[in-house]
């Protein structure tokens, strides 16, 4: 059944997604699968069965004036969309959402060793404390364990991403799929989107209770003599942040997969004012930040105010905000 | 096997003749096409699609959806009076096209 479908699905590609070609193929479908099924059922092998229920389907000719639209039509449409169309079959956004799976883990592994390079010095720097280390022994083993990790999270950051790149044209293409293609992935979809919420919340808990053992031990302990207890309590904020991080990028990235092909959320296809609106907030972006660096930059080596001057970044931040907020609106009311 | 082009004018008899009695779908009118005719001539579906929407649009049949089976809904086809009557007009002049075309017929 899956060759007549995507048989049917390459015929009507050539003609407008109108109500009616949506109606036709419905229903020629149908008639289609009921055929296919009573031929199986008859004992006919599935070649067979194929064959006979394609060699009588007639020609799309026929049926063009029902569709909406005549043939120059669609073709005239096409030109104008720009060759951004792109047709998936299910083994394809299977593949895409496999690859994107690895990619988010790949990429939540590295961020998760940045977050734990540290962990190193909080052990070197106990034992120091403790005595059993020497000071410059303990910032040097902590120091090179915490550049050896970062180093190596950040060439798996960079590989992921290369091997990544060949997938980003995704993101900007009219992403097709037939209806069957279309429906497995809505279920898939819909029983990860189940549970997405909670891992989103189970991540921000873990970021929440990362200040748990430190606390905890500030607490009972005072600051007396277990300076070396408090510094391997560093090592339990490092980990919860890690963990939860670590949930955040795998499901993020997952999700924006689905996005991505089902044109949800961020990929929805956007009304081409709200186009509009997006591109000049890059364009601004792209002048108003290093502008914006510049100033933090000469401001603070005039003054030397380094403690006071980063407030640029906040106050910046929340122009911008309302810079892009005012050009939507704009935009949309155009 | 009969040539699409010569039975042309006859497919919406054909069909409206299927549904006289009782309301039917696609699959189950081709099926039946094949049937009486002992297979000599089997109904193209894009045939059959064209040919339920221009008796649609003339008024001569109406669509619904029947009820759900095995998750699938099937669209049915119901004549209506006028298309009764387009059905007895189309009878009559297959009544006449026969003759005519006897009269230039030889047998063997």
């Amino acid at each position: 059944m899956e060759t007549i479908i995507s048989y049917i699905e390459n015929l009507f590609g050539n003609y407008p997604d109108s109500p009616q070609a949506r109606k036709a193929k419905e229903e020629l479908l149908g008639i289609m699968e009921d055929k296919y099924n009573e031929l199986k059922a008859e004992g006919k092998s599935e070649h067979e069965a194929i064959g006979i229920v394609i060699s009588e389907f007639g020609s799309m000719e026929e049926i063009a004036s029902e569709l909406g639209a005549d043939s120059k039509i669609t073709i005239d449409q096409k030109e104008a969309g720009g060759s951004n169309e792109q047709k998936l079959t299910l083994s394809q956004a299977q593949e895409y959402l496999k690859r994107q799976t690895e990619f988010g883990y790949r990429i939540a592994v590295g961020v998760a060793l940045c977050i734990l390079s540290p962990v190193a010095a909080c052990i070197t720097e106990s034992m120091k404390e403790l005595g059993v280390f020497s000071e410059t022994f303990a910032d040097a083993v902590g120091g090179v364990f915490l550049l050896v990790v970062v180093a190596v999270a950040v060439g798996i950051l960079i590989t992921s991403g290369i091997a990544n790149g060949k997938y980003e044209h995704y993101e900007k293409m009219d992403i097709k799929l037939d209806f069957r293609t279309k429906q497995q992935l809505e279920e898939q979809y819909g029983a990860f989107d189940r549970y997405f919420g909670t891992k989103i919340a189970a991540g921000v808990m873990l970021c929440i209770l990362s200040v748990v053992p430190p606390a905890i031990i500030n607490a009972f302990l005072g600051s007396g003599s277990f300076h070396w207890l408090e510094q391997l309590s560093g090592i339990g904020l490092f980990v919860f942040v890690a963990a939860g991080v670590f949930l955040f990028i795998t499901e993020g990235v997952q999700k924006a997969a689905y996005e991505v092909l089902l044109k949800k959320g961020e990929y929805a296809p956007k009304p081409t004012k709200e186009k509009k609106g997006k591109k000049l907030i890059e364009v601004i972006s792209a002048i108003y930040w290093p502008i914006v660096a510049a100033v933090y930059l000469v401001w603070s080596f005039l003054t030397m105010e380094w403690g006071f001057t980063w407030i640029i970044w906040p106050v910046s931040g929340m122009i911008f905000g309302a810079i892009s907020a005012v050009i939507s609106i704009l935009c949309r009311a155009e | 096997m009969i040539s699409s082009d010569g039975i042309r004018g006859y497919n919406d008899m054909m069909i409206l003749c299927l549904i006289l009695s009782e309301p039917s779908y696609g699959y189950q009118i081709s099926r039946e096409i094949k049937f009486r005719t002992e297979g000599k001539y089997v109904i193209k579906e894009t045939t059959l699609y064209s040919a339920f929407t221009r008796l649609e649009k003339n008024g001569y049949i109406e669509s619904f959806y029947g009820s759900e089976t095995n998750g699938k809904r099937r669209t049915y086809y119901r004549i209506t009076q006028a298309g009764t009557d387009y059905y007895r007009e189309k009878c009559s002049e297959w009544e006449l096209t026969k003759e005519v075309v006897d009269r230039f017929h030889r047998q063997g």
